[in-house]
C-alpha cells in the first residue's frame, strides 16, 4: 500500500525523528520503496495459521531477587550528559 | 611462520608447551595490526595496554601451574556492539561515540574467565544494521583480500581483522546474516549459533528475538573451541536455554558418509551470480566424492523472507532502539529548552540514515491500522517459515546453499540504495527467522581472488553437525587459515 508523505511525518512524530529537514527528504523517498518491498508479504497465503503465538520458545525466568549494586551515582555519573545533584539534569518538564 | 598466522588451535598447543608466552603472541599480533591497521580499518578501539596487561597475567598464572582452559593466553577481537566493562562500546554510532559500558556481557565475563586476551573492539555497521560496514559512523572497514572491496556486515570488523592476521578469533552478533556473510567476504569461519544458545545479556539490542552472538575464526576447530567458551544458559537472558551437547571441540570428527546434505533449488536461482552458484555446487560435489549423500529439496518461502525479516527486525529495534533518547548516556543534541525537542534532536543528529529508516519502518509497521497487516502477519509466517525448516530435516541431516547473491562488491557500489542492500540478505535471514544454527566457511575465489562462501543450515541446536560436516570439507579442499597478503 502507498504511504503518503503526511502518514510518513506522522510516523516520525511517534518514532521522535524530525521530519523537518533536507535529509528527511530523501528517508521520506526511501520508505515508498521499502513499504513497497515488505508488501510483497500479502501475497502470501496462510492458510490456517492466524495466530502469532510460538510454542517452541519458552522463557526462562530468573528469581526476583534484589541484588546490590555498587553507588548508582557510579554507575551513572560517567555516562550522563549533564549529571547535577545526584540525577542526570533535562530541559524542564513541567512548568 | 609468524605467530599471527596460526590458527587458535595451534597457538593453544603452544601457550600449553610453553613454547610461546602469552605476551610474546599479544606483542606479535599488536605488531601485526599496527602494520596493516591503516589500510584495513577493523577496529573502532585497539585495547593495546589492557591486551599485554591481560597477557601478563595469563602468563604469571601458567607460571604458577594454575590449570589453564584451551584458549587461555589467545587473543581475540570482540565486536562493538557487545558490552565490555570500562572499554568504550560504540556500536559504530555517534549516539554511543562516548559510552563506556559499567558491566560486562555475558560473553565478555566468559572470555575473561577463560584467560582470552582482549585486542580491541571492531567495526560493524551502526547497531548492526546493515550488510558492508558503510554504515558505520566510525569509518568503512577494508576488505583484507581487495582493499577498495567491503568486508561485509555487519560485522565487518570482526571478520576482516580475523582475515587480516590482526586476531586469530573474534566474536561477532547475527539477526540477518551479520555473522555469516562477512565471514563469506572476507574468506573465514563464521558460526551463528541456535538462537538462545549464547546469551544476549549484553549485547546492545537491536531485534531481540533474532539476535545471536557467534565465533569468527580461520578454520572449523577454532570456531569450535570459541563456541565452547559462550555457549551455555545464562540467568541474565530470560531466551537463553541449555544446549544438548557437550564440548563441540572434543566432538569434531570429519566423517560425513552417509550424512544426508540438501540442497534448496530456490537458493541456486535467478539472481545468485554464476561463480557462486559454481562455488557452492562444486563443495557439494566434493560431499559427493566423500561419501555424502546430496540431492535437490525445496524451500519455496525464502521468496517471502525478506518482507518477513525486514518486518520482525525493523519492528523490534523500533522498539529496542528507544531507549537512546539523549537523556542517561551518550549523545546529546546541545541549546535545547524542551524535552520532547531534545528526544528528537539527539535521535536525528545521534543516528545515521540506516537507523532511522530501520525505526521508521518499525514503527510504521507496529503503528495502529497496519500492525495486522504487517508485523501480525509476519510473526504468523514465522511460522509456517519454520515449519518448512523442520519438513526438509526430515528428510535431509544439513542444508547446504550460497550465503549471498555475490562476492564482496567494491565500497560505495551499493550504498546509496537500501533495497539493492536489503536483497543482499536474502540467503541469510531465514535461519534467523527461524531460529536455527548455520556456518559459513570458504569454498573457493572468484575471478578477482576475492572469497567464495557457503552456508551449512542445520537443525535447532545441530551446531556439532555443521561443524563436522564443514571440517570434512576443509580438510579435503585446504581452504584453512586464510590470511590476506596485504
Amino acid at each position: 500500500m502507498a504511504i503518503s508523505r503526511k502518514e510518513i511525518e506522522h510516523i516520525a512524530v511517534l518514532a521522535r525523528l524530525d521530519s523537518t529537514g533536507g535529509i528527511f527528504d530523501r528517508l521520506a523517498e526511501d520508505m515508498q520503496g521499502i513499504i513497497g518491498m515488505v508488501d510483497k508479504l500479502q501475497q502470501l497465503d496462510l492458510g490456517d495459521i492466524t495466530d502469532q503465538i510460538d510454542t517452541e520458545r519458552k522463557n526462562a525466568l530468573r528469581e526476583d531477587v534484589a541484588k546490590p549494586e555498587s553507588n548508582p551515582e557510579e554507575l551513572i555519573k560517567p555516562n550522563a550528559p549533564d549529571f547535577q545533584a545526584g540525577g542526570v539534569a533535562v530541559p524542564r518538564v513541567v512548568e | 611462520m609468524e605467530l599471527y598466522q596460526k590458527t587458535a588451535g595451534e597457538l593453544s598447543a603452544l601457550l600449553a608447551s610453553k613454547e610461546i608466552s602469552a605476551v610474546e603472541l599479544a606483542q606479535d599480533v599488536l605488531a601485526r595490526t599496527d602494520a596493516v591497521e591503516a589500510r584495513v580499518q577493523g577496529y573502532v578501539t585497539v585495547t593495546k595496554d589492557a591486551a599485554l596487561a591481560q597477557a601478563k597475567a595469563v602468563d604469571n598464572q601458567r607460571a604458577a601451574g594454575e590449570p589453564l582452559p584451551p584458549l587461555a593466553g589467545v587473543p581475540v577481537a570482540v565486536k562493538d556492539n557487545i558490552c565490555t566493562k570500562g572499554i568504550l562500546t560504540t556500536c559504530a554510532s555517534k549516539m554511543l561515540y562516548n559510552f563506556v559500558p559499567p558491566y560486562n556481557a555475558t560473553v565478555a565475563d566468559k572470555l575473561a574467565a577463560n584467560g582470552l586476551v582482549i585486542t580491541g573492539k571492531a567495526n560493524m555497521d551502526e547497531f548492526a544494521m546493515g550488510s558492508s560496514c558503510e554504515n558505520s559512523a566510525m569509518h568503512p572497514t577494508h576488505n583484507p583480500h581487495g582493499l577498495d572491496h567491503v568486508p561485509g556486515g555487519s560485522s565487518g570488523g570482526s571478520a576482516a581483522v580475523v582475515a587480516a592476521g590482526e586476531a586469530p578469533i573474534s566474536l561477532g552478533s547475527d539477526t540477518g546474516g551479520s555473522i555469516r556473510q562477512p565471514a563469506s567476504f572476507c574468506g573465514v569461519v563464521g558460526l551463528k549459533p541456535t538462537y538462545g544458545a549464547v546469551s544476549r545479556f549484553g549485547l546492545v539490542a537491536f531485534a531481540s528475538s533474532l539476535d545471536q552472538i557467534g565465533p569468527f575464526g580461520r578454520s572449523v576447530e577454532d570456531v569450535a573451541l570459541l563456541s565452547d567458551v559462550i555457549i551455555g544458559q545464562d540467568k541474565m537472558d530470560s531466551t537463553s536455554c541449555a544446549a544438548p551437547f557437550g564440548s563441540l571441540h572434543a566432538g569434531l570428527n570429519p566423517d560425513v558418509k552417509g550424512l544426508k546434505i540438501g540442497l534448496p533449488k530456490e537458493y541456486f536461482g535467478a539472481g545468485i551470480s554464476e561463480e557462486v552458484r559454481a562455488g557452492v555446487l562444486a563443495a557439494a560435489e566434493t560431499y559427493r566424492a566423500l561419501g555424502a549423500e546430496v540431492f535437490e529439496i525445496s524451500l519455496p518461502l525464502v521468496e517471502y523472507a525478506l518482507p518477513i525479516y525486514y518486518i520482525l527486525s525493523s519492528a523490534e529495534a523500533s522498539s529496542n532502539l528507544a531507549r537512546f533518547d539523549g537523556v542517561k548516556y551518550g549523545f546529546r543534541a546541545q541549546g535545547i529548552e524542551d524535552i520532547t525537542e531534545l528526544y528528537v534532536q539527539s535521535r536525528s543528529q545521534g543516528f545515521g540514515s540506516e537507523v532511522q529508516r530501520r525505526i521508521m519502518l518499525g514503527t510504521y509497521v507496529l503503528s495502529s491500522g497496519y500492525y495486522d497487516a504487517y508485523y501480525k502477519k509476519a510473526r504468523a509466517a514465522q511460522r509456517r517459515i519454520k515449519a518448512e525448516f523442520n519438513g526438509a530435516f526430515q528428510k535431509c541431516d544439513v542444508i547446504l546453499t550460497p550465503v549471498a547473491p555475490t562476492t564482496a562488491y567494491k565500497i560505495g557500489e551499493k550504498s546509496t540504495d537500501p533495497l539493492e542492500m536489503y536483497a543482499g540478505d536474502v540467503c541469510t535471514v531465514s535461519v534467523n527467522i527461524a531460529g536455527l544454527p548455520a556456518m559459513v566457511q570458504p569454498c573457493g575465489f572468484d575471478a578477482h581472488k576475492m572469497p567464495i562462501g557457503m552456508q551449512l543450515i542445520g537443525p535447532r541446536f545441530g551446531e556439532q553437525r555443521l561443524l563436522n560436516a564443514g571440517l570434512a570439507f576443509e580438510q579435503a579442499s585446504g581452504l584453512k587459515n586464510i590470511i590476506a597478503a596485504l
